[in-house]
């Protein structure tokens, strides 16, 4: 698959992932984890350019005696998530019309 | 390895670099390990789930921009002993025109590759432009009933037009080849010259 694309589509995962509610780091692999599967190396680099981006804000809470990150999903990282189930909806109506052709010739 | 031991080695091994840029990445790993241990996960399979300290060595010099690396360099250098700085000091009308004379050399070799990669895309868009003077002459020729000559010419303006188009398909790919060749010694260097910044 082609980089971009992929690092595009693996952003919008991650944000799903917190869509709902915060998430800390250990969890959002956990629950990407049936559909993608996402190396730590790779989530801390989608997390940190999404924090540049605002699409997501930290904080840092005490947990069992122990500090770990919480993310919380921006308005600007809802919108992104709309946009891509947008664009998506035609892309999905593309790949419709390029697998019904083949079926047609078969 | 249990998660001390691989951050320390780590933490070793990207000495070189300035803290903020892998501590923050650090603490993310070992919140990692720390989950993963928690959910039943053993240490050393929870350490080796994050990948050998070589890939992420890699991919944390990868993110960080060569002119960091070279400021970082020049910052610890500032640490050395009186003598050396004085030395450096006073040998200076030496070592920086040398310097500044290979840097010039390596530039404009640099430079040069790529000059000549646009003096070859230049000569293939004048083989377009013969091309259609080859056409008109052409047409001129059949008008003043010259057929053979007229056909001649044709010949030769699709010539050129094929030399051309092999002139920049070839430029196209000697250009990409050789900016990735460009990309790979940024990267190399980068990793020297970290390599070298433990040593300090």
């Amino acid at each position: 698959m082609d980089i971009q694309l992929k690092r595009g589509l693996l952003d919008v995962c991650v944000l799903s992932a917190i869509k709902d509610g915060e998430s800390y780091g250990y969890k959002i692999i956990k629950d990407m984890k049936p559909y993608i599967v996402l190396s730590e190396s790779t989530l801390y680099t989608i997390l940190k350019r999404l924090e540049t981006a605002d699409m997501l804000t930290v904080r840092i809470a005490e947990y069992d005696g122990r500090l770990r990150k919480y993310y919380h999903i921006t308005n600007s990282g809802i919108a992104r998530i709309e946009e891509f189930k947008n664009d998506w909806k035609e892309i999905l109506s593309i790949y419709k019309f390029v697998t019904k052709e083949g079926a047609a010739n078969d | 390895m249990t998660k001390n031991d691989f951050l320390m080695s780590l933490k070793d091994k990207l000495s070189g670099l300035p803290k903020d840029d892998f501590n923050e990445r650090l603490d993310f790993y070992s919140e990692m390990i720390d989950d993963k241990i928690e959910d039943g996960i053993s240490e050393e399979q929870a350490v080796m789930e994050i990948g050998t300290i070589d890939e992420i060595f890699a991919q944390i010099i990868n993110e960080v921009p060569f002119r960091k690396i070279v400021k970082e360099k020049i910052r610890r250098k500032k640490k050395r002993k009186v003598w050396e700085s004085v030395l450096i000091i006073v040998g200076s009308p030496v070592w920086v025109p040398v310097l500044i004379a290979i840097l010039a050399v390596v530039i404009s070799l640099y430079l040069t590759v790529w000059v000549v990669l646009v003096c070859f895309y230049i000569t293939s868009i004048s083989m377009f432009i013969s091309a259609i003077g080859g056409f008109i002459m052409a047409v001129a020729q059949m008008i003043s009933g010259n057929y053979p000559i007229g056909v001649l010419f044709i010949g030769a303006a699709f010539f050129l037009i094929g030399l051309g188009i092999l002139i920049i398909l070839g430029i196209r790919v000697i250009a990409k080849g050789f900016l990735m060749l460009t990309q790979k010694t940024v990267k190399g260097l980068k990793k020297l010259l970290v390599n070298k910044g433990d040593a300090q």
